[in-house]
């Protein structure tokens, strides 16, 4: 069961535009985890992300008494977010394009290991966590966006500018570098054992 | 085993994005298709494990500082359609004022009525109507969600801060509903 969370959003975001501001309070609080995390994972970094994050949220709050529900709110949130985290790497000059780009995705074969079989045990979620931070800027946006921030797939097209599949086809890459990093790192393991 | 339906449709079809003519395809090609079941199942299990991963907080200054500069920055409190159509009739004077009360009890009679009820008869003024709507919606929203999650025992995916704060906003629409029923039997 899952709550109508975009509806509860509309309402706090006219709530705020007609002069409540414990309105926004409950759109912060519903957001600031999982927009933070992301921009967590995205930048690496966490006094940057921090500084991203207020940059969004001030963003947010200039723009919000105009706001006029075109989209999500969750989806303009993130978008704005999206691209500040995008500006930070560039400054930084890291590449933003997939490293994967030159393979098909049939080409693409990570093993039949599932996540059942690689993560097993609990300090796995810290070894996934890293696997997340070394896929390519492209991929772990979509993933992240998605999964952390329950954007949809078709938002995600909006905000990055690009067609759904090729979103898709950076989902699926995502998936099967994580796989990649989660095995090699299992066998790396395995081998200091032995 | 690989399908290249999976790579077209899958995710979409996990997120819900597959409007109805697609959503049947799919539905029915991972009916026979092992391979699309396959990975519809990993893909479920890779969505679960990194739903799962832990989120982190920004440090407690930084929320500090968003909600003082969103609480400066929020517009000047709206007064309500209702209140503004009284401050309209002061401005026609006492001559106004009483043939709007007049017109009110005759078509009113809000001490008779439900919440619902009110929102039904005073239709007939837009902007009033508009704000008992919202605030109306506002609460049955808010009440069946709060309802339905105590129901469901779903503690997991509400936590009880939220819940709190809810309640909150739920006790504070109330009031303002009571508010509007109170003017308008003062009238």
């Amino acid at each position: 069961m899952k709550r109508d969370i975009n509806q509860n959003d509309a309402i706090w975001v006219r709530s705020y535009q007609k002069g409540s501001d414990k309105a926004f309070n409950k759109l912060y609080d519903r957001y600031e985890r999982p927009l933070f995390s992301y921009l967590l994972k995205m930048l690496n970094n966490k006094q940057i992300a921090e500084d991203v994050f207020q940059q969004t949220w001030m963003k947010v709050i200039k723009a919000l008494p105009e706001y006029r529900e075109q989209q999500r709110f969750g989806s303009w949130l993130f978008g704005i977010a999206h691209h500040a985290a995008i500006d930070q790497i560039r400054k930084t000059g890291k590449q933003l394009v997939d490293e994967f780009a030159s393979e098909t995705l049939d080409e693409i074969d990570a093993g039949a290991e599932t996540p059942d079989t690689i993560l097993i045990k609990d300090e796995d979620s810290a070894r996934l966590y890293e696997a997340v931070e070394q896929l390519p800027v492209a991929q772990r946006s979509v993933i992240l966006m998605r999964l952390h921030g329950e954007i949809s797939f078709k938002e995600i097209a909006d905000i990055e500018k690009c067609s759904i599949n090729t979103v898709l086809g950076r989902m699926h890459y995502a998936i099967a570098n994580l796989k990649k990093v989660l095995v090699t790192d299992t066998q790396k393991r395995s081998s200091y054992v032995l | 085993m690989f399908c290249k339906e999976f790579n077209e449709n899958g995710w979409l079809y996990l997120s819900d994005e597959l409007d109805g003519e697609s959503g049947k395809y799919f539905e029915e090609h991972i009916q026979h298709c092992t391979a699309c079941q396959a990975q519809l199942a990993e893909a479920r299990q890779w969505s679960n494990v990194i739903d799962k991963l832990p989120l982190h907080r920004p440090s407690g200054t930084i929320r500090k500082s968003i909600l003082r500069e969103a609480k400066a920055s929020c517009p000047p409190k709206e007064h309500t359609g209702f209140f503004r159509k009284w401050q309209y009739s002061l401005s026609f004077g006492l001559p106004g004022l009483a043939a709007a009360a007049l017109l009110l009890l005759i078509l009113i009679k809000p001490w008779n009525h439900s919440d619902t009820q009110v929102v039904d008869i005073l239709m007939w003024d837009d902007s009033v109507a508009i704000e008992m709507i919202d605030l109306s919606l506002a609460i049955i929203t808010m009440e069946k969600d709060y309802n339905e999650n105590y129901e469901n025992d779903d503690v997991d995916f509400l936590e009880e801060t939220t819940l709190s704060v809810f309640h909150d906003e739920l006790s504070d629409l109330r009031t303002e509903l009571e508010n509007y029923n109170s003017m308008a039997e003062s009238i």
